[in-house]
């Protein structure tokens, strides 16, 4: 009787922890085990624990029924953009395809979708439709500009904008977005855009040594020595501007060039050049024999003379 | 595991009077016992998770965690793992017998998104609690974004029963 009138109880005032004395509760179903004659209406949940209503340790009775999966009541025509509108894993309540995924058991078919974590653990482009997409490119729309339509050849292109200047940026999954090699800075022009006479185009090319491609005319300056994008960046083209300025002076220890220090061979002054010119001097004496030799016929003295000459010419 | 096989087979001692005692031992069984339920009566129910073994991970079975950690030339792989580690750890003793599946964590960028199936053993109002419980304390810890997506079964999907 105190156990029913507090049932009651339980019921209009809410949660109550109630721990009743003395009424044997440890066999729920069988309910004549009571001394009194009461018809106990408990729950069937009370599991052996002291009577505490309907709480108990999963109150079955207010449980709530779990609800349909969303996919019976989707229509056919229905926006999927908003269903996923953004990149989430699998949901099979959301999902109404008969999806099955898995190593089928012996004699099996894969196993479905619900419950399935291969289907979870695999990444998915259900919010890319062509629509979803299409709709990104909507909204992004107005923060875009046109590219200029003067710069439609890469002709004009180099031309306006000849330094080219790249650099990568690193993205990549965990709790830090650093990633030291992006400070990494490349830059790279041509020397035939650049006002350089002929001294000053060789010095630059000796004073840059392996930076300069001779086929591309590229010069390409890469700069990783700072630990910050920027700081490479001024850095390479600080040393742009000084090469520049550098190669326009003359030193005074540049008069002092040598043959070996010449990148190029040239005609003049070389010992080539020398060694025929001598040769055409020599050729005087040369000629003068073999006219005699031509004219008089081979005799003695001008066979002779026809030696002397053919040894000086050959410097034997 | 392996010494006590072979401790197992110690013979008797060959003779008590000649003073020597011998040992007999068989060779080491080297079976591979990683993550593998072995074959039983037939009544204990698996999920593909614990039914397929590790040599079918690539082939028919996927990864839990991904990240780009193991990427080549990409650094971090050993934070992800312990990160994973603890996550699992974490979600595992937080929602107490109501894993019905290993957790999957999946990282965007800097977002860590814990994927966690989970049987109806507490009130919808205990899990919601316990997953924003999850999620700030696991932000608090690691300074970046976690999220928590639940889905819930009535059971566990069982694979096969051996």
């Amino acid at each position: 009787m105190a156990a029913h009138t507090l049932k009651k109880s339980i019921w209009s005032i809410g949660r109550i922890h109630c721990h009743v004395y003395g009424v044997n509760v440890r066999n729920p179903l069988n309910r004549a085990t009571y001394a009194t004659a009461l018809s106990t209406n408990h729950s069937s949940q009370n599991k052996g624990f002291p009577d505490r209503g309907n709480r108990g340790p999963f109150n079955r009775r207010s449980r709530r029924e779990a609800g349909d999966p969303r996919t019976d009541r989707m229509p056919v025509d229905q926006d999927w953009t908003t269903v996923y509108p953004t990149a989430t894993p699998f949901r099979q309540g959301s999902v109404p395809l008969p999806v099955r995924m898995g190593f089928p058991v012996k004699k099996g078919v894969p196993p479905e979708k619900k419950g399935n974590l291969e289907l979870i653990k695999i990444p998915n482009f259900l919010h890319l439709t062509p629509l979803a997409i299409k709709k990104h490119c909507e909204a992004l729309k107005p923060f875009c500009t046109e590219w200029p339509s003067a710069l439609d050849t890469g002709a004009k292109c180099d031309e306006h904008f000849p330094i080219k200047v790249e650099s990568k940026d690193y993205v990549s999954a965990g709790t830090s977005l650093r990633n030291p090699s992006a400070r990494i800075v490349h830059l790279r022009l041509k020397l035939s855009c650049l006002n350089l006479d002929d001294h000053a185009r060789k010095k630059m090319v000796k004073l840059v040594g392996e930076r300069y491609c001779k086929d591309t005319d590229t010069l390409a300056i890469t700069t990783d020595g700072c630990p910050v994008r920027k700081q490479n960046y001024d850095y390479a083209m600080y040393l742009l501007t000084v090469l520049y300025h550098e190669s326009w002076k003359m030193e005074a220890w540049e008069s002092e060039k040598t043959v070996a220090d010449m990148e190029e061979y040239s005609w003049e002054d070389s010992p080539s050049q020398k060694n025929i010119m001598s040769t055409l001097v020599r050729m005087q004496e040369y000629r003068d024999s073999v006219t005699r030799l031509k004219n008089e016929g081979e005799s003695e003295s001008s066979m002779h003379q026809y030696r002397d000459a053919v040894k000086k010419l050959l410097n034997l | 595991m392996r010494t006590l096989i072979a401790l197992a087979r110690v013979g008797t001692p060959i003779c008590v009077n000649s003073g020597t005692r011998t040992l007999h031992a068989t060779a080491i069984c080297c079976k591979n016992r990683a993550a593998r339920i072995r074959v039983g009566k037939g009544d204990r129910p698996l999920t593909y998770e614990q039914a397929l073994h590790p040599h079918h991970i690539g082939h028919r079975k996927g990864w839990l965690s991904q990240h780009t950690g193991n990427l080549q030339g990409e650094a971090g792989a050993s934070d992800r793992t312990v990160e994973d580690m603890f996550v699992r750890r974490f979600i595992f003793g937080t929602f107490h017998n109501c894993l019905a599946n290993e957790v999957v964590i999946k990282r965007r960028g800097n977002m860590l998104v814990v994927c966690a199936l989970m049987v109806q053993k507490l009130p919808p109002q205990k899990f919601y609690f316990l997953i924003g419980y999850t999620e700030t304390l696991l932000s608090h810890f690691y300074k970046c974004p976690v999220k928590m997506e639940v889905q819930t079964l009535a059971d566990k999907a069982v694979y096969k029963y051996l």
